[in-house]
């Protein structure tokens, strides 16, 4: 259809379309619980694209094109804030390259309305061209764009009312409250922690501590597979559950009969534990879409306060960890706020004389030890000798394990009958975050100071274009979490950094790529020899591309007669200066006119002409002195037209 | 401007819904703007320009001015500052009422009529060259004074003091006498530039070895001297004169007067035969405000006397 006609037809079959998406719309709306305006997302945005591509079809001015990708722009800003992979990459460079072609277009046809310069006029807009200077905007957007986004900076708080949350299948567990991990297979519900066999079975994402039972004999671990992505505006520990009794090898959970929590019809709320308010507390969002089915433990940071969550209610254990009461399978997603303690190590030195100390119960609980070889406890002693803090004590035994223990995953198994922090501490000194963190847990509660072992993930990799944390099976980890009086639990861990809520700053995007870059480097680095190879034969090929272009031209040019030779300079001549001679133009018009404009007279011009006429057209042969004659004008309007080339 | 605004609000969107993805959109709306507003002024640095213009001009009077424009394949539109437009001071409306403003695609070469605005010698032009290119979205402006390739007299606006009587009428008989065509010869003189070819004198030529051309007597064809002086008037006046003085010689010339101008140029006092319009147009074009030539120069010849000055309110006849 051309856009200067009425199309008459077109529009009436559009409209149609519109009313009809129009009337699929109300239809969807009307299915929709008043409560339930979050859920009017979907079918807004869908109409929105119906809308668009209606549109799309019949743009017949100017400012219906700007329009038109406004509203595409609106739409994918709707569509980046509800993706979470790295597709939307994809769609984001196939719409940034069509909108780019659509402005280059639309200035084309914008100067093409104006009456030409050109006679006859200028064709606008060739499809090689047009793509080549697309290829080139892209290309400029992509680095100009890449600068721009390193100094963006990352968004630091999350300030919406709704929040997402939805379950791609609703899977009653059949214990409420109880905990199920079907990626740990046939020991899921077994109520203790699995075996070396089990665990070989279960899934390569499974990871053992997600039970009601951790074996710190246990050996192996998680894969690489992505379990879930988490957008949050800081890095935290993803925290599932906390572990409160330690038989000398195993740890499990005492207190496992979870109170349940509802919404009605809302947010849920979750009761926070008391705490000193005369520092500050913020809270972090975190929105948790699952890649895997895994444990039905609901992750958040340390201390959830309210959960946007796709069920009524969920279930809360004495520690404070959360249990969904449906299976959270792949493609659920959830929501979280936490609050979050402004600590610094400065307060939590000064913690031990706060008010709202833990109670006898909860520090009967957490300093409970089985019989502990003793050397256990003087080895704390003596580290924390000069410790005059409960957080420095915990920080001294921290770097004492950092210093004198070594992570690995190959270790050897623990024997029978052993204390598993004795042979960790004393005979083996190696070992992965299970035995770390338990002797770290072990040796304050031989001190007297209340601690548990908490598992989860660390915060993951951080995708710089997604800007969501990207945690992997292997994240799966133990660390300690201490008591402070007024301030709760605080997580501490040798081997990995639990960040403090009080030391994050604002940071920029640029960061998160740098990082991104660097941690890739490697595998970057690998291909970097067939990328030079394939640099350099790209490199050969260009190379002899232009030779053979010239040589390629020259053969085909010494194959032309001798007045197609002599137009082939003249309209060389005629290029060089910005005159090409148009597809109507015969040879004497196009001479006639470009040697007016390079120093040839009338006469000489028409002579021309005639000769290269007579020795196209003619019946007898043009003779030497004509050609000769013929070579000396072209060679006058050669040089004129290089003078002038060089003058400019 | 939409393109940041959107950018903006993008970024109010990301800081409450935490959204990575738009922060990469945010970088390529800004990156757009830049790419946008950068392009079009590198573009429009690199292009050529090249102009030229048929020898004579009148001012009201479409002036064909050729520009060439080379450099990279750039999308503009171009424009020609009529001559003697003030700086800063810009016409759009070109010849016929329409725009003078064209649409090209570098490289490119065509004609675009301006309106001269006053008369005089014109030897550069103002160019104007607008480009958004390639996105659109920013313009850029680039003003470039070119040189022509050869000077433009450009003429003044004839103006005719009484409308012209119909050819043959009584009244117009009465003016002046048309040229009998049986001049009588007197005798010989130097040729000097103006006079027509079909006077020169070719036996005399022969003998001098120098152009000799015969001065006649014209018993029914009457001499006239016409007097721009420019002396002690502002510009206006200066252009009104010009334009009245014009007028008169065209009449003249209609009417076969044997017509001389008497005018001041910058390189002095000037006094000579006119038998064009053309030439007449070039003479007036060139006349300033300075000293005024001595009419004893003519020799024995007393023709008519008709000054046109600026310096007295009326134009005195003879």
């Amino acid at each position: 259809m051309r856009r200067h006609d009425r199309n008459i037809l077109l529009k009436a079959l559009l409209a149609f379309g519109v009313l009809l998406a129009f009337a699929r719309f109300l239809s969807i709306v009307s299915t929709i619980p008043s409560t339930g305006a979050a859920q009017l997302q979907v079918p807004l945005a869908e109409l929105f694209i119906w809308v668009q591509f209606l549109h799309s079809l019949d743009v017949p001015a100017r400012r219906d094109l700007m329009f038109s990708l406004s509203s595409s722009t609106a739409l994918m800003i709707v569509a980046a804030v509800l993706s979470v992979s790295m597709k939307f990459g994809l769609f984001l460079a196939a719409w940034g390259i069509f909108a780019l072609a659509s402005l280059v277009l639309s200035y084309r046809s914008e100067i093409a309305d104006v009456p030409g310069l050109d006679e006859p006029p200028t064709r606008y807009g060739s499809f090689a061209h047009t793509s080549k200077v697309t290829a080139l905007a892209s290309l400029a957007v992509i680095l100009v764009g890449i600068l721009v986004f390193a100094f963006l900076p990352r968004t630091q708080a999350m300030t919406t009312f709704s929040f997402p949350a939805a379950l791609q299948q609703v899977v009653r567990l059949p214990s409420e409250g109880g905990l199920a991990n079907p990626s740990l297979g046939p020991v899921a519900d077994a109520g203790r922690a699995p075996t070396q066999t089990e665990l070989g079975k279960s899934a390569r994402f499974g990871y053992f501590g997600f039970a009601r039972e951790l074996d710190t004999g246990l050996r192996g671990r998680p894969d690489d597979t992505l379990v879930m992505r988490v957008r949050a505006s800081e890095a935290a520990f993803w925290r599932g559950q906390s572990f409160d009794r330690w038989d000398g090898r195993n740890w499990s959970v005492t207190r496992d009969r979870p109170d349940r929590v509802s919404g009605q019809g809302g947010p849920i709320d979750v009761p926070l534990a008391p705490y000193d308010t005369s520092f500050g507390t913020r809270q972090l969002v975190q929105t948790y879409p699952l890649e895997v089915t895994g444990p039905n433990m609901i992750f958040a940071a340390y201390a959830p306060e309210r959960l946007y969550f796709p069920d009524n209610a969920v279930f809360q254990l004495p520690d404070g960890s959360l249990r969904a009461g449906v299976e959270l399978g792949a493609g659920a997603v959830y929501t979280v706020v936490s609050t979050r303690k402004d600590v610094t190590p400065a307060i939590l030195r000064k913690a031990d004389s706060l008010p709202l100390g833990i109670d006898p119960t909860s520090r009967a609980l957490y300093t409970q030890l089985p019989k502990i070889p003793e050397r256990i406890r003087k080895l704390a002693e003596t580290v924390t000798a000069t410790a005059t803090s409960t957080y420095d004590k915990v920080i001294a035994l921290q770097d004492w394990l950092a210093r004198n223990t070594t992570y690995s995953l190959d270790i050897p198994s623990l024997p029978e009958g052993t204390d598993a922090v004795d042979q960790f501490l004393f005979v083996d000194r190696r070992g992965f975050c299970e035995q770390i963190g338990s002797s770290l847990v072990v040796m304050l509660r031989s001190l007297g100071i209340p601690a548990r072992l908490v598992v989860g993930y660390v915060p993951g990799e951080r995708n710089p274009l997604s800007g969501m944390f990207e945690v992997r099976a292997s994240d799966a980890h133990a660390w300690a979490e201490v008591w402070f009086p007024g301030i709760g639990w605080q997580g501490f861990d040798p081997t990995a950094e639990v960040p403090l809520a009080g030391e994050q700053g604002a940071d920029l995007a640029g960061g998160d790529l740098l990082a991104w870059v660097g941690g890739r480097l490697p595998g970057l680095l690998r291909l970097l020899p067939t990328g030079l190879v394939v640099a350099c034969l790209a490199f050969v090929t260009w190379g002899l591309h232009v030779p053979a272009r010239r040589l390629l031209g020259r053969r085909s040019f010494r194959r032309r007669t001798w007045p197609a030779q002599i137009l082939s300079r003249i309209e060389s001549a005629g290029r060089r200066v910005g005159r090409t001679r148009a597809p109507s133009e015969t040879a004497p018009e196009f001479i006639s006119d470009l040697g007016r404009k390079r120093d040839l007279s009338d006469e000489d011009a028409r002579e021309l002409g005639v000769i290269l006429e007579a020795a196209s057209f003619g019946r007898a042969p043009v003779n030497d002195a004509q050609r000769q004659r013929a070579e000396a004008l072209v060679a006058i309007i050669e040089r004129t037209s290089s003078a002038r080339r060089s003058d400019e | 401007m939409w393109l940041l605004a959107l950018a903006a609000g993008t970024f109010g969107i990301a800081a409450t819904t935490g959204a990575g993805w738009l922060l990469v959109l945010i970088a390529v709306c800004v990156a757009v703007v830049i790419v946008a507003a950068v392009s079009p002024w590198f573009l429009l640095r690199r292009l050529r320009i090249q102009v030229d213009a048929p020898p004579d001009g009148t001012v009201g009077e479409p002036l064909p001015v050729t520009v060439g424009i080379t450099g990279p394949r750039t999308p503009c539109l171009v424009d020609v500052l009529s001559p003697g437009t003030p700086p800063g001071k810009r016409q759009d409306r070109g010849a016929r009422g329409g725009t003078s403003r064209r649409g090209a695609v570098v490289p490119a070469e065509g004609t675009i009529p301006v309106d001269p605005a006053s008369r005089g010698a014109v030897t550069t032009l103002t160019v104007i060259l607008v480009s958004a290119a390639p996105l659109g979205l920013v313009r850029w402006r680039r003003t470039v004074r070119a040189t022509l390739r050869n000077p433009v007299l450009i003429a003044p606006k004839p103006s005719f003091a009484d409308p012209p009587p119909p050819a043959g009428s009584e009244a117009r008989q009465g003016l002046w006498e048309p040229a009998s065509g049986y001049d009588l010869a007197r005798g010989v003189r130097e040729y000097v530039p103006g006079d027509p070819p079909k006077l020169i004198h070719w036996p005399a030529t022969a003998r001098m070895r120098n152009l000799m051309v015969k001065e006649v007597e014209t018993p029914g064809r009457p001499s006239l001297v016409l007097v721009l002086d420019l002396r002690g008037c502002d510009e206006a006046r200066a252009e009104k004169a010009a334009s009245l003085c014009f007028g008169l010689a065209i009449r003249s010339l209609e009417d076969g007067v044997d017509l001389f101008l008497a005018t001041a140029e910058l390189d002095g006092p000037r006094l000579g035969r006119v038998s064009t319009r053309t030439a007449a147009g070039r003479r007036l074009a060139l006349a300033v405000e300075g000293p005024m030539p001595d009419e004893s120069a003519m020799g024995p010849r007393q023709p008519d006397r008709l000054v046109v000055s600026t310096s007295v309110p009326e134009h005195a006849a003879p």
